[in-house]
C-alpha cells in the first residue's frame, strides 16, 4: 500500500487505514494533513472506523487518535482490531502507567538555550490531563495558559491551545493540535530535525534546536491553518501543509 | 554612575507598568541610556505593553542565577538604541530569584547605563522586597481611590522602613470633572494624606489603553495628554522645573468664546 493514511468505505461508513509501520507521532501528522484535505469529502462530525491493520495500538495512542479526531471535528465509531489484553482496565490509567525516562543529561553551557531542559516539568494541574504514550511521546490534553511550562523528553503533543507566556519545551518534535500562541521550542538538545506543528501557529516566538523565529512586529492576521515549523538549510521555515 | 528607580504602588491595577514604561522610554527619548526591569515574576507585563514580547530568549531569573550573560538578557528596543527590558520570567513566580540577585545586577547595571527603571509587582511580599532591594529612588504610583491611596500611605512607609525615604508620587487616572463635582479626591487631597512630593498628575485617557494594546508607550504619542503628563515627569525626573499641566480637557470653540466675554 502506498499512503499510510488513507480511507475505505464499507457497510458501518468510512474507514480511516492506518499503517502502523510508520512512527506514530509522524502518522498522527500525517492524520491531520490527511483529514484536512479531505475536508470537503468528509463533511463535518463524522464518525470513522480506525483500523490499524494487524498491529494493535496500545491504549494511549487510541486516546490520542480519539482526542485528535475529535479535534478535527470527527468521532471515533471503533478501533479495529479491538483492544487486545486487559479490557477491564480504562484506557486512560493503562496509558499513564508507562512512566518515561529522566534524562540526567548534564546541561553543556555551550548551546545557548540548552539549559532550558536541565529537568522534565509538567505542572501540577496539568498532571491528571497528561498520557504517556507508548512510544515515548507525552500528550497533554488541556488548555496550557500563561505561566505553565512544559519541559518534555521526547515528542510533546497538545491537544488544545496554548496561549501567550506559556512555554512548550522538549527534546522532540513539538504538535499542538489547536492554536499556538505561546513559545515552543523543540529539538531543544541541539535536533535540528525536530518540527513544530500547530492547526493554527500564532506564536510570537518558535525555536528549533539553536534557532529562534520570531513573529514580525506589528498586529498580524491571525492564523487559522495547519502549519509546520522546520529548519531548511539552517533557516527556520514555516508552511502550510 | 547610573540611578535605580523603583515603580511601586502597592495597590494593582493603578498603572505601575504604564508608568514604568512611559518614564524609561521618555528618558531615552531624551538621549538618556535606559533600562528597563520587570520584577513582577509569574505575572510579567512590561514586555508586551513595551512590544517586546517576541524577542524574549532570556530573563531577569536566568541572568540572576548565571544562565546567561547580563548583556544576552538585554532585550534592545526597536525604538531607542540605548533602551533596553529586561523581561520577568513567566513560567516562574517571586521566590526564583533573592534581593541579593537583584541588588547585584542593579549594581552591575549602574555602571553602563544612566537610568534603571524597576517596574514592582504589585503587593508587599516578596516581589515587592525584590524590587525596591537595588533601588536608590522610589516614585510610587496611585490612583485618586480611598484604597489605593490607603495602599500607597502603607507602601510609603515600608519603602522609608527600608532606607528609600522621601519618594515622589505619580497620580495617575484623574478625572478632572469628577474632581469639579466632588466626585473624586482632588490631588491637594491626596497630598494632605500621603504629604510626600508630587512628581506628576495622569489624565484619565483612552489612548492609554490603545497605546498598551498596541505596545507603544503614550509618552511618543505627541497628541496625547497622557503622554504629555509623562514627558513632563521625565523632565521633571532630569531635573527641569515643569509646572503642572491643567487637566482640563480642551473647550469647544463657544466654551473659549463664552470665557472671552466673561473676561477671565
Amino acid at each position: 500500500m502506498g499512503e499510510a493514511v488513507s480511507f475505505k468505505g464499507n457497510k458501518d461508513g468510512i474507514v480511516l487505514m492506518l499503517d502502523c509501520s510508520v512512527e506514530f507521532e509522524s502518522l498522527c501528522q500525517m492524520i491531520v494533513q490527511k483529514l484536512w484535505q479531505s475536508r470537503s469529502f468528509l463533511g463535518e462530525r463524522t464518525t470513522l472506523t480506525v483500523h490499524s491493520g494487524d498491529i494493535c495500538l496500545d491504549a494511549g495512542q487510541r486516546l490520542a487518535l480519539k482526542v485528535l479526531l475529535q479535534s478535527l471535528g470527527h468521532e471515533v465509531r471503533a478501533f479495529v482490531p479491538e483492544e487486545c489484553v486487559d479490557t477491564e482496565t480504562s484506557p486512560v490509567e493503562k496509558s499513564t502507567s508507562i512512566a518515561p525516562q529522566i534524562s540526567e543529561k548534564p546541561a553543556p553551557a555551550k548551546n545557548v538555550l540548552q539549559h532550558k531542559i536541565s529537568q522534565q516539568e509538567v505542572p501540577a494541574e496539568l498532571t491528571d490531563v497528561a498520557h504517556y504514550l507508548a512510544d515515548g511521546a507525552l500528550a497533554v490534553r488541556k488548555n496550557v495558559r500563561s505561566g505553565q511550562k512544559i519541559a518534555y523528553n521526547g515528542t510533546l503533543i497538545v491537544f488544545g491551545d496554548v496561549n501567550a507566556g506559556a512555554e512548550l519545551v522538549a527534546t522532540g518534535h513539538i504538535l499542538v493540535l489547536g492554536t499556538l500562541r505561546g513559545v515552543a521550542h523543540a529539538g531543544c538538545q541541539g535536533n535540528k530535525q525536530a518540527i513544530v506543528y500547530a492547526t493554527s501557529l500564532n506564536s510570537l516566538q518558535l525555536r528549533i534546536a539553536d534557532m529562534i523565529a520570531r513573529a514580525p512586529d506589528g498586529e498580524m492576521p491571525e492564523r487559522r491553518v495547519p502549519e509546520m515549523a522546520r529548519i531548511i538549510d539552517n533557516q527556520l521555515v514555516i508552511e502550510e501543509i | 554612575m547610573g540611578e535605580v528607580i523603583v515603580v511601586t504602588s502597592g495597590k494593582g491595577g493603578v498603572g505601575k507598568t504604564t508608568t514604568a514604561a512611559n518614564i524609561g522610554t521618555g528618558l531615552a527619548a531624551q538621549g538618556k541610556k535606559v533600562v528597563l526591569m520587570d520584577t513582577d515574576i509569574g505575572l510579567r507585563n512590561l514586555d508586551v505593553v513595551m512590544g517586546l514580547e517576541n524577542r524574549i530568549v532570556y530573563d531577569i531569573v536566568d541572568i540572576a542565577q548565571g544562565h546567561c550573560k547580563l548583556k544576552q538578557g538585554m532585550i534592545k528596543d526597536k525604538r531607542y538604541p540605548e533602551l533596553y527590558l529586561i523581561p520577568a520570567a513567566q513560567t516562574k513566580d517571586k521566590s526564583a530569584v533573592t534581593e541579593d540577585q537583584v541588588r547585584a545586577i542593579c549594581a552591575e547595571l549602574k555602571q553602563e547605563v544612566d537610568y534603571i527603571i524597576v517596574d514592582c509587582p504589585a503587593g508587599i511580599e516578596q516581589g515587592f522586597k525584590n524590587a525596591i532591594a537595588g533601588a536608590d529612588k522610589a516614585i510610587v504610583v496611585t490612583n485618586p481611590e480611598v484604597s489605593a491611596v490607603r495602599d500607597a500611605d502603607r507602601i510609603i512607609g515600608l519603602l522609608e522602613a527600608n532606607g528609600l525615604g522621601n519618594p515622589q508620587l505619580v497620580l495617575n487616572r484623574v478625572r478632572p470633572n469628577m474632581v469639579r463635582q466632588g466626585d473624586m479626591m482632588s490631588v491637594d487631597d491626596i497630598l494632605e494624606i500621603l504629604a510626600i512630593k508630587l512628581l506628576g498628575v495622569i489624565p484619565d485617557d483612552d489612548n492609554i489603553v490603545i497605546s498598551t494594546n498596541r505596545g507603544e508607550p503614550t509618552v511618543l504619542d505627541q497628541q496625547s495628554r497622557a503622554g504629555q503628563a509623562y514627558r513632563n515627569i521625565v523632565k521633571r525626573i532630569l531635573g527641569e522645573d515643569v509646572p503642572l499641566m491643567n487637566l482640563e480637557v480642551e473647550e469647544g470653540f463657544f466654551a473659549k468664546l463664552k470665557k472671552l466675554f466673561k473676561g477671565n
